[in-house]
């Protein structure tokens, strides 16, 4: 006789089902449960909300305000996504609300240039030295910080979301609820005016 | 030369450009400095970015967060022994009981004063009927004077 045993988990497979687990135990109610989860996914979301805050104690009130929120939402999850970009999507909303609510004066006068289809000359500048190397100055990383931080704000969430977290277009867009075209065109115009920021602290 | 306008540049890098027009952009790199540069300091945008981690006590954080989950449970069991469908309940029953009690208290006032005006006349009857405690001795005196008047 013979005995078919269930083919071995890898250690990915592993860690799915452990996570599985974990939210089935939280969305009966276990706290226990519920730890795992922030202790696994504590230091992304805690990164991810220092990038899109631009302080660190923004970034850990906003993380806690999105592991309650997670907390008390669960019981809605549904495994149409992964449990991180769930949590993810609460990060983004909670920081774009509070950002709006902060610095919505920071916006105005600056127009989101929206997707025409239509293809752009551009004027390549000539660099007199290699970027990748200028990146190893830490004066030009902190420059590019600034400018980041100077981004409207709906430009610079699409870049951390893209550059950071590694989204696509689509999930993108669909975090943010915007159209594929708008995704494409934030991204271009972001790294537009981080271009023409940094160019133009060089030339001060 | 033409050079690739910036969009196409950007899309390219993400990774989101349809295969033909990769096919294009690597072609177009691989014979323009000034392309490749602009690509490479897009990329750089990213790269300080990403480089932008900061250490984080994790393991506070997730104590702090579950101190917080813990107590607001505690609440929540707090608010469910104690309904608040519940109270309002216990706030309408009592409000009728008074209702009927204020209301039977009224009325029993409002017959004594009845019964006595009709033995005794209205004035002195308004003077004692909220000395409830003696009403049974008034009306016994008030009766037997009215007697022996007669």
């Amino acid at each position: 006789m013979t005995t078919v045993g269930a083919a071995p988990l890898d250690e990915k497979e592993f860690e799915k089902a452990l996570e599985l687990d974990w939210i089935e135990k939280a969305k009966r109610g276990e706290t226990g449960a519920f730890e795992e989860l922030v202790r696994r996914y504590s230091p992304r979301v805690l990164n991810l909300a220092y990038r899109l805050m631009g302080n660190r104690e923004s970034a850990w009130d906003l993380s806690q305000e999105a592991f309650l929120a997670a907390w008390q939402g669960i019981g809605g999850f549904r495994r149409e996504s992964s449990f991180y970009h769930w949590l993810r999507t609460i990060v983004v909303h909670r920081a774009i609300n509070l950002k709006k609510r902060a610095n919505s004066h920071l916006e105005m006068g600056l127009l989101e240039i929206d997707s025409d289809g239509e293809s752009r000359e551009l004027e390549i500048p000539d660099f007199t030295e290699e970027p990748s190397a200028k990146l190893e100055n830490l004066e030009l990383k902190k420059q590019i910080k600034e400018a980041l931080a100077l981004l409207p704000e709906h430009y610079r969430v699409t870049f951390i979301l893209r550059e950071v977290e590694g989204m696509s277009y689509e999930e993108i867009a669909e975090t943010l609820k915007v159209n594929l075209g708008t995704v494409r065109s934030r991204l271009f115009s972001a790294r537009r005016l981080l271009r023409e920021s940094l160019k133009g602290e060089d030339a001060g | 030369m033409k050079h690739i306008d910036e969009e196409t540049l950007s899309m390219y890098i993400d990774g989101e450009l349809p295969s033909p027009q990769v096919k294009m952009v690597k072609e177009h790199l691989a014979g323009c400095l000034p392309c490749r540069r602009l690509l490479e300091e897009y990329g750089s945008f990213g790269e300080a970015l990403r480089q932008e981690e900061a250490f984080w006590d994790t393991e506070t954080f997730t104590r702090t967060v579950m101190d917080k989950i813990n107590a607001s449970g505690r609440q929540r069991r707090l608010r469910s022994f104690i309904p608040a469908h519940g109270l309002r309940s216990y706030a309408a029953v009592a409000a009728v009981l008074l209702l009927v009690l204020g209301g039977g208290a009224f009325l029993e006032r409002v017959q004594f004063r009845q019964q006595i005006e009709s033995q005794t006349g209205s004035l002195v009857a308004s003077h004692y009927t909220s000395r409830m405690g003696d009403l049974g001795a008034f009306v016994e005196i008030e009766g037997g004077k009215n007697q022996s008047a007669r």
